[in-house]
């Protein structure tokens, strides 16, 4: 079965779940998927999937996927940088739960940070990293 | 003609355990078998001659392995009898299938840290095989 909707409910599940995490950021729950709404307001966190495949070297199902998470700031890099920080602990390392498969690999392989200046001159900082997920049936 | 992949293949292991199945998680599968040759060569002769010893074979399982149960790894342990039932083809009706009595002489665990714990058999052949169908 396609894995991007329990993918997709158990990264947002887990950052959302995270206190520490939404309180570093704007009010409400400004978690999003692919791209933030216009003028959402920062920080927020967005998240997306670079690449996915399936590994077809068993019977058993299992993909190899790139999860891009990061934080959007006005403030300045050091904002950025700690919601990064936050997001790392919950995905670095941990046992992911995503329905219908099993998780064994969870883990950081590239840190990524930039900045954007808008049309009005202000400065996005963008600060995240690149998630190796594995999972089977 | 048509080809076939090797994600076809079953293959069970009967021993005096039970029967496991090592195609639920298996990377790959071979079966080796070879005859030993005795050089009979002597004296003058230009051509080098022979006459057929005996015959003998090798199968080789490596599987992906499961969190939780022994199973297959009590029934791999090495100097375990049984038999082999090899059909790479499936076991639809006519579809070829060796049966080949063996003995498991390795057994493997492979762990790397960053990817999968897989696990590698061998089993030497004791006797004939039959080449047969399903």
């Amino acid at each position: 079965m396609s894995a991007w909707t329990p993918l997709n409910t158990c990264v947002y599940g887990t950052l959302s779940a995270d206190g520490t995490l939404t309180g570093m950021l704007a009010t409400g729950t400004p978690i999003y998927y692919m791209q933030a709404p216009d003028n959402a307001t920062y920080p927020y966190v967005v998240f997306s999937w670079q690449s996915g495949t399936d590994d077809n070297e068993t019977p058993r199902r299992s993909k190899d996927m790139l999860l891009w998470a990061r934080a959007h700031c006005s403030v300045g890099p050091a904002q950025a940088g700690s919601i990064d920080a936050r997001m790392d602990t919950l995905l670095n390392g941990v046992t992911l739960t995503v329905s219908g498969w099993n998780n064994f690999w969870t883990a950081r392989e590239q840190d990524i940070s930039f900045v954007d200046t808008l049309q009005d001159n202000n400065k996005v900082w963008t600060a995240g990293g690149i998630y190796r997920i594995r999972i089977c049936e | 003609m048509a080809n076939y992949s090797g994600s076809a293949a079953n293959t069970d292991w009967i021993y005096s355990g039970g029967t496991v199945a090592l195609d639920g998680d298996f990377r790959n599968f071979s079966y080796n078998t070879g005859i030993e040759i005795i050089n009979t060569t002597a004296g003058a002769d230009a051509d080098a001659t022979h006459i057929v010893g005996v015959k003998s074979g090798q199968f080789a399982a490596e599987l992906v392995q499961q969190v939780g149960g022994t199973a297959i790894d009590t029934a791999l342990q090495v100097g375990t009898q049984g038999t082999l039932e090899y059909s790479p083809e499936g076991t639809a009706v006519g579809k070829r299938k060796f049966t080949i009595p063996a003995t498991v002489t390795s057994f493997a665990l492979s762990q790397p840290y960053n990817d999968i714990v897989s696990v590698s058999a061998g089993f030497e052949r004791n006797g004939s095989h039959t080449l047969g169908t399903n």
